[in-house]
């Protein structure tokens, strides 16, 4: 294996006859931010979901070849496409975190914010209570949550969306993972506080040297924090580049769609009615 | 700027608000119960007198009427009932017909092995049925859940008298494990432990009898709940967070799926308490269920008004405690005004 931080190499992911993810290779360097984007039921999803092995327990699905290798630095390399049940509860949250699309279902309903952050703590540092709560308050902070003390205390009801998907960015990097899986963290907020939540994972990914894996189908998240660039179609990778190739030379037709599908401000000037934007073939 | 309550402060707000509101709706209820069942069982065909005097070999007219003289039958029904209200008001519920002794005094004596039938009943119900529930939930395609799916529903299908029987049969005639009937042993000792080890053995038969049959119940809700927790986003983020699996099921998961397990719980003490009847029939528990089923044959109305009023009283009590769980376990209500 080279250097990378992650490597998933080949990556296939069924449910039932049905195949979620087909042959998928890609790679992650530390620090770095990749997107993986495509349209609804491409398999960027699964494929997160996969890197994290979230999907035996809750639906069903089945890595059926391929791997995924983890190569944290100061230890060995694993594959977590391959890896027993409790040393895999040891690599979530501590080494690969993940957010999820909607803040409002993501946290417990029935236990406070404070709870749910020790207890995300402790279940991976042997620390006293009053620590890892210090900890928490810390990360509160961190994730700009105003009087993040009284916070803590609150449950998940009493917090808005953006300020629930904050909580769930302080739990996710409470450990310092190596790598930060967003699956659309912002789709379900409103624009501003859209804006709000990217530039905090980009400041915190900046202060803390974390790798992100960026899902989303939206190319102007991908313009605004994206290194590298995954293109999933169909549960396959059609393109993968730097975001600079990406947004300027596009090859595959489907890459060029997309980026033809992002409105421009300004683009309706001299029309009536907006217009039709150009789609792409199901066989290209 | 000035300082609210604290939060904890808040939340004994609440619940003091709520035990007040609640309070109020219970003293409604349990008037609108008696005057209610007063009036059903004056309604009701025949001359409580006469089937007493009946009862004892016959009487003549004149010692009927002086029987109805004696427990006030001969007054116009407001007056009966304002009177039976008002004694109801002070715990003085009469006195019972057929062992011309005080109903409360009556009652009170066999109150207390009903809830403890009732209670150990509800904690094998609930405890079985939310241990198979999150058994099946987990692995619903397995066979160890098909047969528990089917035993459960055996359970619930078989009547309760009969599954009585059975246990009966197999525990105590054939293997000679357990107590057949009663509370207690007539040789059993003086001493504390000796005579709660001696109740615990004869109840084992009845609370199992009564906790199966409401078990299948528990685990036929527990595990929808489960499944559908099992699929939820707060579930997928525990085990995101690296959490040890028994903590996701038992913590994470368990506590949001028992929210309907706990309201069912609350409707069924009143089932319990009917189907105790049964239960302590088969079993001769001495407990409220066999002195109504006698008091119905016996047509003794003040024992059938004074246990309706009181089991009337528990249920209001279990609903309450419920409304207390809810609380406990899901913020979301313990926040919301009552």
């Amino acid at each position: 294996m080279s250097n990378h931080l992650l490597e998933v190499n080949n990556l296939s992911v069924s449910f039932g006859s049905f195949t979620a993810v087909d042959d998928v290779s890609f790679h992650l360097d530390a620090g770095e931010t990749l997107a993986i984007v495509g349209e609804s039921g491409s398999g960027k999803t699964v494929t997160a979901l996969s890197i994290m092995r979230l999907l035996e327990q809750s639906s069903r699905g089945r890595i059926t070849s391929g791997e995924i290798l983890l190569n944290p630095p100061n230890d060995t390399v694993m594959d977590l496409a391959d890896l027993p049940e409790e040393r895999l509860r040891q690599v979530r949250g501590n080494f690969v975190s993940m957010i999820f699309q909607e803040p409002l279902t993501a946290l417990n309903p029935v236990f406070s914010v404070q709870s749910q952050l020790i207890e995300a703590i402790r279940s991976h540092r042997p620390v006293a209570k009053e620590t890892a709560r210090e900890m928490a308050l810390e990360m509160m902070a961190k994730v700009r949550i105003p009087e993040p003390a009284e916070r803590l205390k609150q449950h998940p009801h009493e917090l808005s969306g953006g300020m629930r998907q904050r909580v769930m960015i302080a739990q996710a990097l409470a450990l310092n993972p190596q790598i930060l899986i967003a699956d659309e963290p912002t789709t379900a907020l409103d624009v501003t506080i859209q804006a709000q939540v990217l530039g905090l994972i980009k400041d915190l990914q900046e202060e803390m040297g974390s790798a992100v894996i960026m899902i989303t189908h939206d190319m102007g998240v991908v313009a605004q924090i994206a290194d590298r660039v995954v293109v999933m179609r169909n549960s396959k990778v059609v393109e993968t580049g730097a975001v600079e190739q990406i947004f300027g030379a596009p090859e595959h037709p489907y890459t060029k769609a997309l980026l033809a599908a992002v409105p421009k401000l300004g683009s309706m000037n001299h029309t009536d009615k907006p217009e039709k934007f150009p789609l792409v073939e199901q066989t290209t | 700027m000035t300082e609210g309550p604290s939060p904890r402060a808040k939340t004994l707000q609440r619940l003091g608000r709520m035990f007040v509101i609640r309070l109020g709706h219970a003293v409604f209820l349990l008037l609108a119960v008696t005057i209610f069942t007063f009036t059903l069982l004056h309604l009701a065909p025949g001359d409580a007198a006469q089937v007493w005097a009946g009862a004892q070999g016959g009487a003549s007219a004149e010692q009927i009427e002086q029987i109805r003289v004696e427990y006030g039958l001969d007054r116009p029904f407001p007056q009966q009932l304002a009177s039976y209200v008002g004694n109801a008001a002070t715990g003085d519920f009469g006195d019972s017909f057929f062992f011309r002794q005080p109903v409360s005094e009556l009652v009170l004596a066999r109150v207390w092995p009903t809830i403890l039938l009732v209670l150990t009943s509800l904690g094998i119900a609930i405890l079985g049925g939310v241990i198979l529930g999150v058994w099946t939930a987990r692995r619903p395609t397995a066979p160890s859940s098909h047969v528990i799916t089917a035993v459960a529903l055996f359970g619930f299908s078989a009547p309760i008298f009969w599954t009585g029987i059975m246990l009966l049969l197999i525990f105590s005639s054939w293997l000679n494990l357990l107590p057949s009937h009663g509370m207690n042993s007539v040789t059993v000792g003086d001493g504390f432990f000796e005579q709660a080890w001696d109740t615990f053995l004869h109840l084992i038969l009845p609370a199992s009898t009564l906790g199966f049959f409401y078990m299948a119940q528990y685990s036929r809700i527990s595990r929808v709940s489960m499944l559908e927790v099992l699929g939820s986003d707060y579930v997928r983020t525990a085990r995101a967070k690296g959490l040890k699996e028994r903590s996701v099921i038992w913590k994470h998961a368990l506590r949001n799926a028992v929210i309907p397990v706990v309201t069912i719980a609350g409707f069924q003490v009143g089932a319990l308490l009917s189907g105790g009847i049964l239960v302590e029939t088969v079993f001769e528990w001495p407990g409220m269920g066999r002195l109504a089923f006698e008091a119905v044959l016996r047509r003794d109305t003040p024992i059938l008004m004074g246990m309706l009023i009181i089991s009337t009283f528990i249920v209001i009590v279990a609903n309450l405690l419920t409304d207390v769980a809810y609380r406990v376990i899901d913020p979301r209500i313990r926040f919301a005004k009552p």
